[in-house]
């Protein structure tokens, strides 16, 4: 009995929201009574069958003749007793758990606010305990005899009962009167059961998201019952699922009214007041709106209506959690402690106050919240002083244990560990959250700490003999032993090696030991490394020179036999530490291997011996490039062995084509040989992220996204791999529409996330596995929220239709108001400086950024050679600064208190990855900028967000004071971006070069220019009290500086352009452009790949030139507006179907106007427009001439493609529908075009499948491979999407332009 | 030289080299987040000396009375690391804890014709409980075993007896 009585306890150990027993944890309060419903138990068969349940009673009550007592009761036991009660006493009496409604509630209501969800505790187990301890606490009803029949008698004998009173009415105490007379108070009448009722077929049709049948439902019932409130939240909801979010915000602000009420506006149960389930739904409805603030109030004021409600504090706490409103979390916490003496809620009150320190300085972290929350654990648990220590349970000692560590310290938490690891880990009914191995890691760990080495030594050993399986063990023997100082090292380095070196006799893991011998001898280099030590102790050199070498060869040559590639992945760090003379005589042997005869015979430990020998770098490098043909051709023979197995053949066939890549070999067969590979076994992944690795050297957007496809990412997938677009999608601009809802799918994924994170925080604090609170938060606000690939999809989709649609000044505006990219914005005026700088890096450690990299660089082993090798033999040229860079990164991102070793620094694959991401990083933060001047010049600040929405008229924005001030932080900002963007060789793209070389970026701050020093705000004038707008009578305009800027912009628009020229001129792209005769036989491909083709060029001009229109259209609206000449902006509110007739009108009004201000307009005005005017013939010269060029190009692939002219119209024809699409199209018809465009392609690509020769022949050899028809179909596709693509976007561009031009003259 | 320690969360951003498999199911983020929140002590990952992910376990607890027992929902190592004894590490950590718990036995459940999978389930001592029709949905629904093995308090090995006529997935209510 008592092991059925502990799991149940285990069921709901945690759970607060039911009584808990607190006999054994406190003293009972003056009066008490508790009455817990356990044990559910499943008696008889078939229709027979029924449950009951123990009713344990404990109370000191003297009405009660037992102080103590048990009995079983069935569900129909309640039922007699809820009748008696109903016909006899003067009590309301509440309702029983009927069907457990709450289960049949759509799960939506139930997913987040996990306090009230029952999915894990038997619904009506909890609700016959909720009803029993109502009844039984009411003091009328504990006069009934009924009540007493039913707790005491053994069995409920219906035929010997008799109704009536009990002889004595004892008065109750005030406490517990008022503990339980709100409870009784509270219960519903009977009308309640029937209101939600009422209500379920509501939710069945918002289960099945029918809305528009769930209001109609909802719809009768109001009829019915007009002030029916509950049913009213439920139409908000339904309301805002229809997209009515006006209608819903009418109705919300009526029972805004009702919930802010102080009392209860009727009888209790009544259907109008704001109840429970009312407010679940309302709560709901701000909660999808995202207003947290609001779902605080509400239950503000129904804790304020309802003090002693333990549901309406549990619901108020938990929206304190999303608010991040600590201190009002440990208030709430503590009031339901108080109120119920529940010890969850008070570990709630302790964990809010660890949970400040994050937001808030370090200093207060030591000096107020670590000391607050012991000395409330103390308090209440773990009082010193007491003789007897109140009992207490493991998570309490685990929040103790965790504050310590917190504290940092660990003696203390040695101590605390020592005194009550033994009842944590042994005691026999608790249930144990401590996870294994914990009584052996933490002790290591706080003695590490704590600076115990030597205790840390002997305890690490000791667990090793034990069993030396656990590598975690090995690492804290070497981290304590290299830790220790010169001394105590030469006194333990005999112990040492000989533990390590000596194989012990019982049966033990072999590979371990190995790998341990390698590991002292890593050690001692890293110990030679980093002291910059000439010598080391005698034994740690004997060693080196004599065995390790030895060790390392012998650990490749014996675990390169068995069936894994595991050998590479062991053995690699053990290079990093190699001189070159050591690592030459490495790769000489393993070249030596294989030929062996091992070799010969066994597949596997060939492949894994050229593993290992790619590892060396450079001498593989030099050696592979004489003897890669001989290796290349025995490999092929391998795979073409009928006996060789299918996995090891597509191994193979894999290194054979990184072999082919190493020695720069062509890189289509190299995509040929894939391809082919693929056919063989298209699960490899492997295979599938080389050809895209390929696909990406070949700048070919199409294929890349096809074969992300193939790799079939998922879910959390996408921030660890969604890198392989994003990274490169502003690169290679092309197929807009496709980046765009790529962009759009992960800024979402976003908000999912950061709700569902929300959810399980508070399942956290249900379950009360507190310690993972910090983490999810974290995770959720650092790594999610703040990644690269977020912040890059973010900026992307902006960018995006900036290009797309950034044509008119109307149509800049009003991208810029997405309420998604606001974040990038708001930044920027909530902080103090007015600067992107913050979101970017972080503000108290300047160097240091904020941005994330969740990126995985894991994957890439067997394909790219370079992440893996080791070139620099030379340790002392290593860059210092790059490895401490990357030791802040990587201790930033370890957890606080979990072991790290520092042996896992592999400083080759941390300094890609860290120049990588700060390359990367820099780059964002360079085009934020960018879009944040634009950003300060189309959207005022004044107009509050949303209203920002909301505004479909845009007017001109005139810039004030504040715009100015902007200004100048942000091109400061800018300045120093363009200074940190230093273009490094690496294995990332050159766009970063490309940026730079064409000087692109100059002309963006002289644009700017043009407003700070040829507009001075006259700051005498009287109007200067408020932050003026500017306008002709509070500003003092500089003609000549302006005019000075302009012809800079001009010079330097120019001369980026003949940059630009000039680096195509060395493309062959260049050369086919002028070619008219068809040349056979030429690969486009190899025209179009490698870092500098002539797509990215064109791509980033693109950007560019989107960019600098932009601003120069605000430039010249604001110059209009400020010369009262707003007529030369005649593209206001155009679309294309009217704007012919607009701008006759407009002409028209133009000749008005210029007439009527002729007489205004001084020579320095006319200079201007002339000025000006030159810009826009500027833009309109380029472009005409780029669009030819891209033609000429086009009709060379399709040429050398054989692409048929309808196919290419097909193609065209949807691209230019696509870009004239109006930016707020729907989404969903935004998905038609995606579809529709796909499969079109699809079935292009089919019927040229058809033509392929059948690659059935498995026979691989090399130079008779060549790339099918429809491959190069899809290739050339791609590249003509992306050329039409950009010709489209300028040629749209060049329309309103020339449009403007003509209406104006 | 497996290390084994408890799964963080930033380890959601590093298990690609394990779930690229195309066999291993990728679960929405909060799925794995409920299992930190929920049972933490049932979910572990495998790292070798150079940091790399080998394979990872997640587990729960859960039932009442005899069917109070251990359940690993997801167990997966990537693919260079398989056939080196990672996977009964594992098993043998959830099969601690759940020891560690008093529960009755351990379970779970597999793909029928994951043949290797299987062997090694019964290598471990796990024996097929039940069939269950049509589990595993997809391109072809597949059948799975559910399979056991009992812990010391289940004295009389009560959880092992078979259930000799295959089972729904639909009937597979916990109770």
């Amino acid at each position: 009995m008592s092991a059925v009585e502990t799991e149940n306890r285990r069921e709901i150990a945690r759970l607060p929201t039911r009584p808990i027993s607190l006999e054994d944890r406190y003293d009972p309060p003056a009066n008490f009574l508790e009455i817990e419903v356990l044990n559910p138990e499943t008696h008889g068969f078939a229709g027979k069958r029924y449950t009951d349940y123990e009713v344990r009673m404990k109370t000191n009550l003297p009405v009660f003749r037992l102080k103590e007592c048990t009995v079983r009761r069935r569900y129909s036991d309640f039922e007699w007793l809820r009748k008696e009660l109903e016909r006899d006493s003067k009590i309301v009496v509440p309702p029983l758990p009927s069907k457990a409604w709450k289960r049949q509630m759509p799960t939506f209501f139930r997913r987040d606010d996990g306090i009230f969800e029952d999915d894990f505790i038997e619904d009506r187990r909890k609700g016959l305990e909720q009803f029993i301890n109502k009844v039984a606490g009411h003091p009328l009803a504990q006069n009934e005899r009924s009540l007493h029949v039913f707790l005491q008698e053994p069995a409920i004998d219906h035929d010997k009962y008799v109704p009536g009173k009990m002889p004595s009415g004892i008065p109750l105490t005030a406490r517990t009167l008022n503990s339980h007379q709100n409870d009784s108070q509270r219960i519903a009448n009977p009308r309640l059961e029937v209101n939600e009722r009422r209500l379920r077929p509501i939710y069945d049709y918002m289960e099945i998201h029918n809305y528009r049948k769930a209001l109609t439902e909802i719809d009768r019932l109001l009829k019915k019952q007009a002030n029916f409130t509950a049913c009213k939240a439920l139409k908000c909801l339904v309301l805002l699922k229809l997209e009515r979010p006006e209608d819903a915000s009418i109705l919300a602000n009526e029972l805004d009214t009702l919930a802010s009420a102080t009392t209860r506006a009727a009888a209790p149960g009544d259907a109008s007041n704001m109840d429970e389930n009312a407010l679940t739904f309302f709560s709901q409805y701000y909660k999808d709106l995202r207003q947290y603030d609001k779902v605080v109030w509400l239950y503000e004021a129904a804790a304020k209506r309802e003090p002693t409600s333990e549901e309406f504090l549990c619901s108020l706490f938990m929206a304190y959690v999303r608010m991040k409103d600590y201190k009002n979390q440990m208030l709430t916490a503590q009031k339901l402690y108080k109120l119920t003496r529940k010890i969850p809620y008070y570990n709630w009150a302790i964990i809010s106050v660890l949970l400040q320190i994050d937001e808030n300085s370090n200093q207060l972290k030591q000096t107020l919240y670590i000391p607050m929350a012991l000395k409330m654990l103390d308090k209440e648990f773990f009082d010193e002083n007491l003789q007897q220590n109140k009992p207490y349970g493991e998570m309490e000692c685990l929040l103790y244990l965790h504050t310590l560590e917190l504290k940092e310290d660990f003696s203390k938490s040695l101590i605390f560990l020592n005194k009550h690891l033994e009842l944590l880990t042994k005691a026999a009914t608790n249930e144990s959250m401590l996870p294994a191995y914990f009584s052996h890691e933490k002790p290591l760990i706080y003695n590490y700490k704590a600076g115990n080495l030597d205790v840390t030594y002997h305890l690490a050993k000791q667990y090793l003999i034990e069993d030396n399986y656990l590598w975690n063990w090995y690492e804290v023997l070497f981290d304590t032993f290299f830790k220790f100082d010169t001394t105590k090292q030469e006194e333990l380095i005999k112990d040492l090696h000989e533990f390590i070196l000596t194989t012990p006799n019982q049966t033990a893991d072999l590979r371990n030991i190995h790998l341990a011998r390698i590991e002292l001898g890593l050690r001692w280099q890293l110990t030679r490394f980093k002291n910059n030590l000439s010598t080391l102790p005698e034994l740690a050199s004997t060693y080196l020179t004599n065995s390790f070498f030895n060790e390392i060869i012998s650990y490749i040559e014996t675990y390169s036999l068995k069936t894994t590639s595991l050998v590479m992945h062991d053995i690699y760090r053990a290079f990093e530490y190699l001189t070159s003379e050591d690592r030459s005589r490495l790769h000489k042997h393993l070249i030596n291997q294989l030929t062996s005869e091992t070799s010969q015979t066994n597949i596997q430990y060939l492949i894994n011996i050229l593993y290992c020998a790619r590892l060396c770098g450079d001498i593989h490098h030099s050696w592979l490039s004489e003897n890669s043909h001989s290796l290349i051709q025995k490999l092929l023979d391998l795979v073409n062995q009928s006996s060789t197995p299918l996995h090891l053949s597509i191994e193979l066939l894999t290194l054979i084509v990184n072999i082919m890549d190493e020695t720069n070999q062509s890189k289509s067969e190299l995509y040929t040989l894939l391809d082919r590979t693929y056919d063989k076994d298209s699960s490899n992944f492997d295979v599938k992220l080389y050809m895209y690795n390929i696909a990406l050297h070949f700048n070919c957007i199409t294929i890349m996204k096809d074969l992300f496809e193939r790799l079939e990412i998922k879910n959390i997938q996408y921030y660890s791999l969604g890198y392989l677009l994003t990274d490169h999608y502003l690169r290679i601009h092309s197929n807009y529409h496709h980046i765009r809802s790529f962009f759009n799918y992960l800024t979402n994924l976003l908000f999912v996330y950061t709700d569902d994170s929300w959810g399980q925080i508070m399942f956290c604090y249900k379950y009360g596995n507190f310690l993972r609170i910090n983490e999810i938060r974290t995770f959720s606000d650092c790594y999610l929220s703040y990644s690269l690939i977020y912040i890059q999809s973010l900026i992307g989709s902006i960018i995006i239709d900036l290009i797309q649609n950034g044509n008119r000044y109307n149509s800049i505006g009003k991208l810029l108001k997405y309420s998604s990219s606001q974040v990038l914005f708001d930044h920027k005026q909530k902080n103090k400086n007015n600067s992107l700088h913050s979101l970017f890096y972080k503000t108290d450690n300047n160097d240091v950024l904020k941005i994330q990299d969740t990126r995985d660089f894991d994957i890439w082993p067997k394909i790219d050679y370079r992440r893996l090798r080791f070139d620099s033999g030379n340790v002392n040229d290593k860059p210092i600064e790059t490895i401490s860079y990357a030791d802040r990164i990587l201790i930033e991102n370890s957890g606080q208190t979990s072991y790290q070793s520092p042996s896992c620094k592999d400083f080759f694959l941390r300094q890609y990855q860290t120049v990588d991401f700060q390359q990367r990083s820099t780059l964002c933060y360079f085009r934020a900028n960018i879009l944040n001047i634009i950003y300060t010049l189309y959207v005022d600040p004044s107009i509050s967000k949303t209203d920002l929405a909301a505004s479909s008229i845009s007017v001109v924005h005139m810039p004030d004071e504040q715009v100015f001030n902007s200004l100048k932080i942000i091109i400061n900002d800018y300045e120093q971006c363009i200074k940190s963007l230093n273009p490094v060789e690496t294995i990332t793209p050159c766009e970063i070069q490309s940026i730079l070389e064409l000087e692109l970026y100059k002309s963006i701050p002289l644009f700017v220019q043009i407003l700070l020093e040829g507009i001075t705000l006259n700051m005498t004038a009287e109007a200067s009290s408020t932050p003026s707008k500017i306008s002709l009578t509070n500003t003092i305009v500089h003609f000549d500086k302006i005019d000075q800027s302009i012809n800079a912009i001009i010079k330097q628009l120019e001369q980026s352009y003949k940059l630009l020229l000039k680096k195509l001129e060395n493309t062959s792209f260049q050369k086919r452009c002028q070619e008219t005769t068809d040349n056979k036989n030429i690969d486009f491909l190899n025209d179009l790949s490698g870092k500098q083709s002539p797509l990215e060029f064109y791509s980033v001009y693109t950007e560019f030139i989107s960019y600098t229109y932009s601003l120069y259209l605000s430039i010249k609206s604001i110059l209009a507006t400020l010369f009262n000449k707003t007529s030369l902006l005649v593209d206001n509110n155009d679309t294309t179907s009217n704007r012919a007739s607009n701008t006759k009108k407009s002409k028209k009004k133009v000749n008005e106007q210029q007439s009527s201000n002729i007489s205004n307009e001084n020579e320095n005005e006319t200079k201007l427009w002339n000025q000006l005017e030159k810009i826009e013939s500027l833009y309109n010269e380029q472009w005409t001439q780029i669009i030819e060029n891209i033609r000429k190009y086009e009709l060379f692939i399709r040429m050398q493609a054989k692409v048929n002219d309808n196919e290419y119209d097909r193609l065209e024809k949807e691209l230019i529908g696509d870009t004239d699409q109006q930016m707020n199209k729907s989404k969903s018809k935004l998905d038609e075009n995606d579809n529709s465009d796909s499969s079109s392609l699809s079935t292009m690509t089919k019927e040229n499948n058809n033509n392929d020769e059948q690659t059935s022949s498995s026979v691989f050899e090399l130079g008779k491979i060549v790339m099918r028809p429809s491959t190069v179909h899809t290739f050339a596709l791609g590249y003509l999407e992306s050329f039409i693509q950009i010709r489209v976007c300028l040629a749209s561009k060049q329309k309103t332009l020339q449009l403007r031009q003509q209406s104006s003259t | 030289m497996t290390s084994i320690r408890q799964f963080k969360l930033t380890d959601l951003l590093r298990i690609n080299n394990v779930n690229l498999d195309i066999f291993t199911e990728n679960y929405g983020l909060s799925f794995y987040l409920h299992y930190l929140a929920r049972w933490p002590e049932c979910f572990f990952v495998a790292i070798n000396p150079a940091q790399r992910l080998m394979g990872y376990i997640m587990g729960k607890i859960e039932g009442k009375h005899e069917n109070y027992h251990g359940h690993v929902t997801a167990l997966s190592v990537a693919p260079e690391f398989r056939r080196i004894g990672v996977s009964s590490q594992l098993m043998a950590l959830l099969e601690n804890v759940s020891e560690q718990k008093k529960t009755y036995f351990v379970d779970l459940f597999v793909r029928v014709s994951n043949k290797r999978a299987v062997d090694m389930y019964h290598k471990l001592n796990y024996v097929v409980y039940r069939r269950i029709i049509g589990y595993y949905s997809g391109e072809r629904d597949e059948d799975a075993f559910d399979m056991r093995k009992a812990l010391s308090r289940d004295v009389e090995k009560k959880s092992l007896i078979p259930i000799p006529h295959p089972v729904r997935p639909e009937d597979l209510v916990d109770d």
